[in-house]
C-alpha cells in the first residue's frame, strides 16, 4: 500500500515565514549544485530578496535543515515521517 | 512589622510575601537605613484589605506597608534567584539580595537612594564596579524607554548621574552596559555568518 502523503496539510500549517526561507534555501542549494535557476525561481527569489519576513536567521535554518535531510534522511526531521 | 503583618493573615493555609523598597536592606545590612514604609507584594489578593483592616497602610501610620504589585520592582531577571526567606507563623518572607535592590533603586535614584548604594558599599563591599556593570548588562532590559503612559524612568542617565558619586569616574552606559549586553545577546541567538539575502541578490543581478 503507499504510503498516506500527509505534506499537502504540513504546508498548510507550516508558518508563512518559514516555508519562504525554505523555498528560498532550497533554491540556493539548487544553485549550489550546479543546476540553472529556472525563470519561475527567478521570480521567487526576487520576492524573498526583498521580503524584510525572509531575515538570514531563517534561510540559515532552513539552509543547515535541508543540508541534514540530504545527509540523514527525512524521519528525523520531519513531524510526520 | 512584619511579625504583625504575619498575624494578621488567615490561618490554614500558607503564605508567600516578598518584601522589597528599603526594608531589606534596613534588615540585613544597614539598621540606620529607615524608610517610612516597607514595601510588599504578594500573590494573596486580599492582603492590601488586610493592612488598611489593620490600620498598617498608607496614611494610617507613620510607618506604614505599602502593598505594591510585582510589577513595581524594576529589577533583575535573576532576582529570584538569590533571595533570602524568613518564616514567621504560617507566611514565608522572602528578601530579595542587595544587588537586586539596589538595581531597582536605579530607575529612580532619589537622594535616598544613593544613601542606600552608598551604605550597603560601606558595609559589604559589594557591588563593586565590575560586578555592578555585569549585573546591569544582564539587565539590559531595564534601560528601553518607558512607555508614552508611564512616567519615565531613565536607568542610562541614573547610571550616569551614579557612577562619578559611588565610583568616582564617569561612565557611558550605552558603551558599557547596552552595547556588551546586546553583542552577547544577539551571539546567543546565533546569527549567522553567511549573509544568504546578499547572496540571493548578487546571485539575481548575474
Amino acid at each position: 500500500m503507499k504510503p498516506l502523503d500527509f505534506s499537502h496539510e504540513l504546508n498548510r500549517l507550516m508558518d508563512p515565514y518559514w516555508r519562504k526561507a525554505r523555498i528560498a534555501a532550497r533554491l540556493l542549494i539548487k544553485r549550489e549544485l550546479g543546476k540553472p535557476w529556472s525563470p519561475r525561481d527567478r521570480r521567487l527569489l526576487n520576492r524573498f530578496a526583498t521580503d524584510s519576513s525572509v531575515t538570514n536567521r531563517l534561510l540559515d535554518q532552513a539552509y543547515c535543515s535541508h543540508r541534514a535531510r540530504k545527509r540523514n534522511g527525512r524521519s528525523i526531521l520531519d513531524i510526520i515521517p | 512589622m512584619l511579625r504583625q503583618l504575619a498575624s494578621l493573615l488567615p490561618q490554614g493555609r500558607e503564605f508567600q510575601i516578598t518584601v522589597f523598597g528599603s526594608a531589606p536592606l534596613q534588615i540585613a545590612v544597614d539598621p540606620t537605613l529607615t524608610s517610612a514604609d516597607v514595601d510588599v507584594f504578594s500573590d494573596f489578593e486580599e492582603l492590601n484589605e488586610i493592612v488598611l483592616r489593620a490600620g498598617l497602610g498608607t496614611n494610617q501610620a507613620d510607618f506604614y506597608i505599602q502593598v505594591s504589585s510585582e510589577l513595581n520592582f524594576r529589577t533583575s531577571p535573576r532576582w529570584k534567584d538569590r533571595t533570602q526567606s524568613a518564616r514567621i507563623g504560617n507566611c514565608t518572607f522572602i528578601f530579595p539580595h542587595p544587588i537586586d535592590i539596589l538595581i531597582a533603586k536605579l530607575n529612580r535614584l532619589d537622594e535616598k537612594d544613593l544613601r542606600a548604594f552608598r551604605a550597603v558599599i560601606a558595609k559589604t563591599g559589594h557591588p563593586t564596579e565590575a560586578e555592578l556593570i555585569k549585573e546591569l548588562q544582564l539587565a539590559v532590559d531595564l534601560f528601553r524607554p518607558s512607555f508614552d503612559e508611564e512616567q519615565g524612568h531613565d536607568m542610562a542617565n541614573n547610571c550616569r548621574r551614579l557612577w562619578p558619586l559611588i565610583y568616582g569616574r564617569e561612565m557611558d552606559p550605552r558603551a558599557e552596559i547596552i552595547a556588551p549586553a546586546l553583542a552577547i545577546r544577539k551571539a546567543g541567538y546565533g546569527e549567522p555568518v553567511r549573509d544568504y539575502k546578499q547572496e540571493l541578490r548578487d546571485a539575481l543581478k548575474e
